[in-house]
C-alpha cells in the first residue's frame, strides 16, 4: 500500500494545489515541512524540519504541464 | 503489489479532475533514498524528471544521452536519460531509465520505456486507483501456484 504521507498528500491534494501553485513542497508525518521553487530548496527545508528525516517531494504544477490546459474542442472535438 | 490512490486536482477547464501518482524512492549513488511523487502516464514514451530532481539526487545531468522530448501540439523539451535505482512501496528497487529534463517547467512522469514493458500496471478507473506488480511479486506468485 501507498506509504502515510502518500495518502495525506491525496487526501489533500486540492488544498495543497491552491495553496502552494507552482511550487515543490515536502511532506512528513501530516504536514508540509519544505516549500521552494525547486525540489533542492523544499529537500533543504525538510531535511531541517522532518522529524525522522524522510519526507516526500511533489511538485505542484500551476497548469496541467503533461498536455497543457487545452481548451475544450482543442482535441478535435 | 503498490497500490495507489488517484490524486485529485484542479483543471483550468473541467474542475477537478482525477490523476494517476504514484510515490516511488529514488536512490542516489550513496544508496539514500529520495522520495517524490510522479504522475503514472501510459501517454509519456519514456519517465521525466525535472532538473531539481538531478540535483538533489546529486547527478550530472550532462552525463546521460541527450534526447528530445515532444508533447502535445509540438514544441521540444531537451534532456538526459538516466537509468536510476527507482523502489516502489513493497521495497524492491529495479533500474529505470529516467529522461531528465534541463527545465523545471516539465510534469514528473512515470512513463512506458523500460517501465510498462516490465512491470504490471493497472488503471483502475472505477476505484480511482492504480495497482503496479512488480517482476518479484509475480514470480512469487507464479512459485505459490506452482506449489500448490
Amino acid at each position: 500500500m501507498a506509504s502515510a504521507d502518500f495518502k495525506w498528500f491525496v487526501d489533500h491534494s486540492l488544498e495543497l494545489y491552491e495553496k502552494y501553485p507552482g511550487k515543490w513542497i515536502a511532506v512528513c508525518q501530516g504536514e508540509v515541512v519544505g516549500t521552494g521553487e525547486t525540489a533542492v530548496e523544499a529537500a533543504d527545508q525538510a531535511r531541517e524540519r522532518a522529524r525522522d528525516g524522510k519526507f516526500l517531494l511533489v511538485a505542484l504544477d500551476e497548469t496541467d504541464l503533461t498536455y497543457g490546459d487545452l481548451p475544450v474542442g482543442a482535441a478535435g472535438t | 503489489m503498490a497500490t495507489y490512490p488517484w490524486v485529485r486536482r484542479a483543471h483550468k477547464y473541467f474542475g477537478p479532475i482525477w490523476v494517476p501518482m504514484a510515490s516511488i524512492e529514488l536512490l542516489d549513488a550513496s544508496g539514500q533514498p529520495h522520495g517524490v511523487i510522479v504522475q503514472v502516464d501510459s501517454g509519456a514514451v519514456i519517465s521525466l524528471l525535472r532538473r531539481s530532481v538531478a540535483d538533489e539526487l546529486g547527478l550530472s545531468l550532462h552525463n546521460g544521452q541527450r534526447v528530445g522530448l515532444g508533447g502535445v501540439g509540438g514544441g521540444e523539451v531537451q534532456a538526459h536519460v538516466h537509468v536510476l535505482s527507482a523502489r516502489f512501496d513493497d521495497n524492491v528497487a529495479l533500474d529505470l531509465p529516467f529522461a531528465i529534463s534541463a527545465s523545471e517547467a516539465v510534469p514528473n512522469l512515470l512513463g512506458r520505456f523500460g517501465v510498462f514493458d516490465r512491470l504490471s500496471i493497472h488503471f483502475d478507473s472505477v476505484r480511482k486507483l492504480t495497482r503496479i506488480v512488480l517482476p518479484r511479486s509475480r514470480s512469487g506468485r507464479r512459485r505459490r501456484r506452482a506449489s500448490q
